[in-house]
């Protein structure tokens, strides 16, 4: 076991290297002036920054600093917004994206996996259909016009929610819900076929001819083999809650690290983008990580060296 | 004969496909006895294990329907019994152990929860009395180191090993009836001897009445007395073993005798049963077998004979089953 | 063996002629029995169909010009009486076509244009047949109007057709990556397979999305800009379809590869090769369609995947650039203009509503595709 953590934390470094790798060429594929051609730069920000990502050595030089500050933590500073550092950013935006990207990872997990059990227990019923209808319409909306049909109806003419900003619970009840409502669908379908699967395995008739009750059949026998499909898709669900965050943070105004990613873009202020991908990018990829060993713990098929 | 153990009478059974109605089972009917051997015999697709699964309420509805028959067990109708009251009798009273040892146990369950649900549920054992039996039942179909082993998952276990399990389980509520479908078809052959030993043996100990299905002809003379040979939903013969491999009186039968592979005796050919099993969707005129029957008559394009009485204690479904007996005796001894 | 042979053989023939009278039908015609018989998949089929056609023959339609700003009905509601008006500008009574003007609100370039290509004399050829056949005749504000007082019904159906066409580009580009990628690693086996699967792992690891923002910022940057321009490639869009075919292909390749893999191992390959088929005739007769059925299924599932990527590069300004539309970019403009004080529904409806709808058909035409193409995999 503690080799296989061994390989897969060595596994997940090399990726996140990689990453890091791809972005700094990115970054520095851009000719002239540092890291953008803004002509209106501040001389004075200018005079910081070529100080700070010592833009007057060769690049392999550059690099190597960069990852050094990397390493430990240090995310640099920004063009735009020249009275923080990256690394205060990310202490004010972490928090607000990361209770709306747990919250809405939560729900979907707890509504996906209750409509897919119940659309998988009644089916071709009436909840199957509905349900389906509806995890279908989830997966092919995109994030935006969900939120912006939720805006109109549950902000102006329902007024139930506030449309914009954070800090109260009825403020996140709908950007959760909007972030988290794809993958919910999506949880949903593939709890659903997942359960209809091993439920036409043998080992179900197995367990019916030993008299086990359906209730006792469902959640002994059938509930964690039906599961291993969603927690293998929690990797990619975490990946696209990462991004959806970007639109439900820019629709709702939330303050989270969302809009200082597409500001960033927008401003051209490419160390901030850096870092923010980076940071991303280990999110991710921690999240793989845990979810992988959870399933090597779920499924004991598995072999730990495989 | 005392009363009979179970009793199905006239069983029917259709699947809806796609393809229209399938007469899986066509009004089936025989008798097992507390302690008895049957066994049932045919091709894949003859309806021997729908039959079986449709006793225990297994089969999966739709597509598959019930639509005759009685399967008196211990004086009530299988058929008519509500599931809670048919989930107190499959595992306690009738245990099932099935094909494929493979996939027939939770890949994700250790052993032991497998078998001590079971118990649990119908003996009421508390969790230490219900490891404590599982691991004697494991020692009993002979699993080595059982206290061990009772914790490992079963794609730790060997096939052979796995199929032990399975019986292990099936019998751990010590039921009246065990339902064998195709227990060894699935396995080398060395392991099915092993297997179908310890059928025997725990039979005997036990007294627990056997129905065992298999298309193995060799297998059914090792365990059963009593045979019954089904062909396109339908017994078509039943008898006693020795009756059946000496005298049989229809000529499906004598086909699956004669396609046997022998050491010795004969001219050392295989002989195949000519043409193709039957589409159950479009099944013949008269009977079945016809157009397959070395010994048909016009008669039997025509009208279904009925599984009748014959002068050695069996039944057949045949007009000609005198001179298929003859025929047979001829050519068997 | 003093039987005569020619009761064997028959006897054999006999067999044969048996075998041969059990049902067969192509892999082609049964699964199309069985598409067929999936409502969902066959109306959702119609749908794209008919999407396509109206967003190949945009300009023939009676739309009003998607480029044609007027203030003074910004934020008009959707309007249907009267259904048509007689009120084209670029048209005159004599039929005869303004050039300027119609490269002014349509985007069309004037044949003079030393820019203007195939596909501009096609859909002049196209407002010529309209003016011919409808004249001044143009529908009505049906779905209402944007900000500039555009009418959206025609932004929606000028909006199809890029949407579209960057689904279905992005979708090939990432069909020949991934397919030719895959079907390599599988036929090779071996170490080489291990590789380049190895390969694809890390490429799968890594979010994409955020390499694809970066990769923007610095394309969007101006010195960049004027350096892709003298290549050739004036339109964000170009870089859209390249970018997400290297993103998308992947599943394809593991796909493509996976299957590769246990075709040559399936028996009817060795029995093909057992009765003496030569490799190309095992390629052609016995993988490809084995390999098309699930190419197609893929196929069907990326597109609304790239479909909506592009949605969310729009939404964050990233994507399609004015002045050209898709969907996305009608879906944002009507998010953004949401506001208290007027709910201006139908700028969000309705592109959500075309998106949707496609994307909900595609999904619907590949399930059901799957499940014809394999039947054992139905309801997965």
């Amino acid at each position: 076991m503690i080799a296989y953590l061994l390989r897969r934390a060595l596994w997940t470094l090399s990726v996140l290297w990689v990453v890091f790798t791809l972005s700094f060429l990115l970054m520095n594929a851009v000719p002239g002036r540092p890291f953008g051609g803004d002509r209106g730069m501040d001389p004075e920000i200018e005079k910081i920054f070529r100080a700070r990502y010592h833009l007057d050595e060769p690049i392999y030089v550059r690099y190597g600093y960069l990852l050094t500050d990397y390493l430990r933590g240090d995310f640099g500073i920004s063009k735009t917004l020249r009275d923080f550092s990256i690394n205060e950013i990310i202490a004010q935006g972490l928090p607000v994206s990361a209770t709306l990207g747990l919250l809405a990872l939560l729900f979907a997990l707890t509504f996906g996996i209750i409509a897919g059990i119940a659309s998988a227990v009644r089916r071709g019923g009436l909840v199957d259909h509905s349900l389906m209808a509806v995890a279908t319409v989830g997966i092919a909306l995109p994030e935006f016009v969900v939120a912006g049909l939720a805006i109109i109806m549950f902000v102006f003419i329902l007024p139930w929610f506030p449309s914009a900003g954070w800090g109260s619970l009825r403020h996140l009840v709908l950007p959760v819900v909007c972030l988290g409502l794809p993958y919910a669908a999506y949880i949903a379908r593939l709890t659903r076929s997942g359960m209809l699967d091993v439920l036409s395995q043998d080992y179900i008739r197995t367990a019916r001819a030993k008299g086990l009750a359906p209730s006792t059949i469902l959640t002994r026998h059938a509930l964690k083999g039906s599961l291993l499909p969603v927690l293998s898709y929690i990797g990619p669900a975490t990946a696209g809650i990462l991004t959806g965050s970007l639109v439900e943070e820019k629709i709702f105004a939330i303050p989270g690290l969302g809009i200082h990613l597409v500001e960033s873009v927008f401003q051209r202020d490419l160390t901030l983008a850096m870092a923010l991908t980076m940071l991303y990018t280990v999110i991710l990829c921690l999240m793989n990580f845990i979810v992988d060993v959870l399933y090597k713990v779920v499924d004991p098929r598995i072999k730990l060296d495989a | 004969m005392h009363k009979p153990l179970l009793q199905v009478e006239d069983l029917r059974v259709e699947f809806h496909t796609d393809d229209g109605v399938v007469r899986a089972v066509d009004g089936v009917s025989f008798n097992v006895a507390a302690g008895e051997t049957l066994g049932i015999a045919g091709e894949s697709g003859s309806g021997k294990s729908v039959t079986n699964l449709a006793i225990l309420g297994l089969l999966p509805r739709p597509p598959a329907r019930i639509v005759g028959g009685r399967a008196m067990f211990d004086g009530r109708d299988l058929l008519t019994l509500s599931q809670p009251e048919l989930r107190r009798i499959r595992g306690r009273r009738v245990a099932m152990i099935f094909q494929d040892p493979m996939t027939s146990l939770n890949p994700l369950l250790t052993v032991a929860e497998q078998l001590t649900e079971m118990t649990r549920l119908h003996l009421g054992h508390t969790p230490r009395q219900a490891l404590d039996h599982a691991v004697t039942m494991l020692e009993k179909v002979g699993i080595p180191a059982a206290g061990r082993r009772v914790h490992d998952y079963p794609h730790q276990f060997s096939g052979g090993m796995r199929q032990r399990v399975m019986i292990a389980m099936a019998l751990s509520c010590k039921p009246d009836l065990l339902i064998a479908d195709e227990p060894t078809t699935a396995l080398d052959v060395t392991i099915q001897a092993q297997i179908l030993e310890l059928i025997r043996d725990l039979q005997r100990d036990e007294g627990t009445a056997v129905v065992l299905i298999t298309h193995d002809l060799g297998v059914m003379a090792n365990l059963c007395r009593r045979v019954a040979v089904m062909y396109a939903g339908r017994i078509v013969e039943e008898s006693s073993v020795d009756e059946l491999y000496s005298r049989p009186h229809h000529p499906y039968t004598l086909g699956l005798l004669r396609s046997r592979p022998r050491l010795s005796g004969g001219d050392g050919r295989l002989r195949p049963i000519d043409g193709q099993p039957p589409d159950l969707s479009r099944l013949p005129s008269g009977c079945a077998f016809h157009p397959r029957c070395p010994f048909v008559v016009d008669r039997c394009r025509v009208e279904r004979p009925a599984l009748l009485p014959t002068p050695f204690e069996g039944r057949a479904a045949c007009f000609v089953s005198k001179e298929v007996a003859a025929a047979a005796e001829v050519e068997l001894d | 063996m003093t039987d005569a042979p020619v009761t064997a053989a028959e006897k054999y023939a006999r067999l044969l002629a048996e075998a041969q009278q059990v049902r067969g039908t192509s892999l082609g015609r049964d699964a199309w029995r069985r598409l067929k018989r999936n409502r969902a998949a066959m109306i959702a089929l119609g749908y794209l169909f008919l999407i396509g056609i109206g967003a190949l023959f945009t300009p023939l339609w009676p739309l009003q010009a998607p480029r044609m700003v007027r203030s003074d009905r910004a934020f008009a509601a959707p309007q249907f009486q009267p259904a048509f008006t007689q009120t084209t500008t670029w048209i005159d009574d004599s039929g005869a076509i303004d050039d300027d003007a119609v490269s002014a609100a349509f985007g069309i370039r004037a044949a003079d244009d030393p820019k203007s290509g195939w596909f501009d004399a096609f859909n002049r050829q196209l407002l010529r047949l309209r003016g011919a056949i409808f004249g001044r005749w143009e529908a009505a504000s049906w779905c209402g109007c944007d900000m500039l007082g555009r009418d959206l019904l025609a932004r929606l159906f000028w909006g199809a057709r890029i949407s579209l066409v960057v689904g279905l580009v992005a979708g090939l580009v990432s069909l020949v990556i991934g397919v030719s990628y895959g079907a390599t690693s599988g036929y090779l086996g071996g170490t080489v397979d291990s590789l380049m699967m190895r390969f694809v792992d890390v490429l799968y690891s890594i979010p994409f999305i955020f390499v694809v923002i970066l990769l923007i910022t610095v394309l969007d940057d101006p010195e960049v800009k004027a350096g892709l321009s003298s290549w050739g490639i004036e339109n964000r869009i170009t870089i859209f379809f390249f970018v997400v075919g290297a993103i998308y292909w992947l599943t394809m390749a593991r796909v493509v590869r996976g299957q590769v893999l246990s075709l040559k191992q399936e028996q009817f390959v060795e029995a093909a090769r057992t009765i003496g088929c030569n490799r190309r005739r095992i390629i052609f007769l016995h993988l490809v369609p084995n390999l098309l059925s699930i190419i197609i299924v893929y196929l069907t599932l990326t597109i609304p995947r790239v479909m909506l990527f592009e949605a969310f590069l729009s939404f964050l300004g990233l994507g399609v650039e004015a002045p050209d539309v898709s969907w996305g970019v009608l879906a944002n403009e009507g998010t953004q203009s949401i506001t208290a004080v007027h709910i201006d529904w139908w700028l969000v409806v309705y592109p959500g509503l075309a998106l949707g709808s496609t994307l909900f058909a595609l999904n619907f035409l590949g399930d059901g595709l799957r499940d014809a193409l394999d039947p054992r995999l139905k309801n997965r």
